[in-house]
């Protein structure tokens, strides 16, 4: 009985589950910059499902390099300096 | 060379107020009047996917001109639509602490009582019911407050919504604040059309 009561309802509740898996979140994101910025950028919309794929690719390659690149400067450069001073 | 437009008049490169207006008025449209139908679908479809999947992410509460006014700046790029969403989450869905209603009472006037519960809706605490209460006023008219109640099942009860916290709350407004700021380059886009568009040129990026 509690577990109708306290069901998900769109749009009122919000999806707890990206609390933990919010990184996933960045594919939709993108997908949905792309699909914008193509739709205005383009000349011809002839090949704009492959343009919007090859910039969501790129807009979430990119994201993911500058998490690694921040990643690194923090655990290793940080630590090393910070190490360094003692 | 120019070729044929799907609309002649006015000329490529001049303002195209009305595509700006109709525009702002729903994502996609300003481009669908000027004959670019198949883009100004595709722009709806950006535009407003994002913006519905914010919500969807976050709740309602992801828009809210009161609590988050910057990020609302925003989200209101995205047009009429996002001034309804807020509209019905602070006029439908928000409500006050019944320790507010004396302060109601003590009201002079209608539009002084509904100043007041303006001031202090505020959204759910966990398992809280929103009711509507008619409550008289020092002048003796009668207003309509929505009261939040109690759970009567402390734990169990689902409140009328859920306010959204955390990343999650910060993702479902990034998704609408950035599908405002979309819709904002299409406007732009839609109001003053290049002419390189008009040229008929096929492929490649501009």
């Amino acid at each position: 009985m509690s577990g109708l009561v306290l069901s998900w309802r769109p749009f009122l509740d919000p999806i707890d589950a990206f609390h933990v898996y919010w990184w996933a979140l960045l594919v939709p994101l993108s997908l949905g910059v792309a699909v914008v910025y193509k739709a205005v950028r383009l000349r011809s919309l002839d090949h704009y499902v492959r343009h919007v794929f090859v910039l969501t690719t790129q807009i979430v390659a990119a994201m993911i390099a500058l998490g690694i690149a921040v990643h690194l400067f923090v655990e290793v450069y940080v630590r090393f300096i910070s190490g360094a001073g003692h | 060379m120019s070729q044929a437009t799907p609309r002649q008049q006015p000329a490529p490169d001049e303002p195209q107020p009305v595509a700006a207006l109709l525009a702002i008025a729903l994502p996609g449209a300003g481009h669908a009047f000027l004959g670019e139908v198949k883009r100004g679908l595709f722009i709806f479809a950006g535009v407003m996917g994002l913006f519905v999947s914010g919500l969807l992410i976050g709740g309602i509460d992801v828009v809210d001109r009161e609590e988050d006014f910057i990020w609302f700046l925003g989200e209101a790029l995205v047009g009429p639509v996002a001034f309804g969403v807020d509209y019905v989450h602070q006029s439908h869905l928000k409500a006050i602490d019944p320790g507010v209603l004396a302060q109601v009472r003590a009201a002079s006037s209608v539009e002084e009582a509904k100043r007041r519960v303006r001031a202090a809706r505020r959204a759910p605490h966990p398992g809280e019911q929103r009711r509507v209460d008619r409550v008289p006023t020092a002048n003796g008219a009668t207003v309509s407050v929505p009261v939040w109640s109690p759970p009567p099942v402390p734990g169990v009860t689902q409140a009328t919504y859920s306010k959204s916290l955390g990343r999650v709350n910060e993702l479902g407004t990034l998704f609408c604040t950035i599908a405002g700021m979309l819709n904002l380059i299409c406007i732009i886009d839609a109001g003053y059309r290049p002419s390189r568009r008009r040229e008929g040129v096929t492929g490649g990026v501009a």
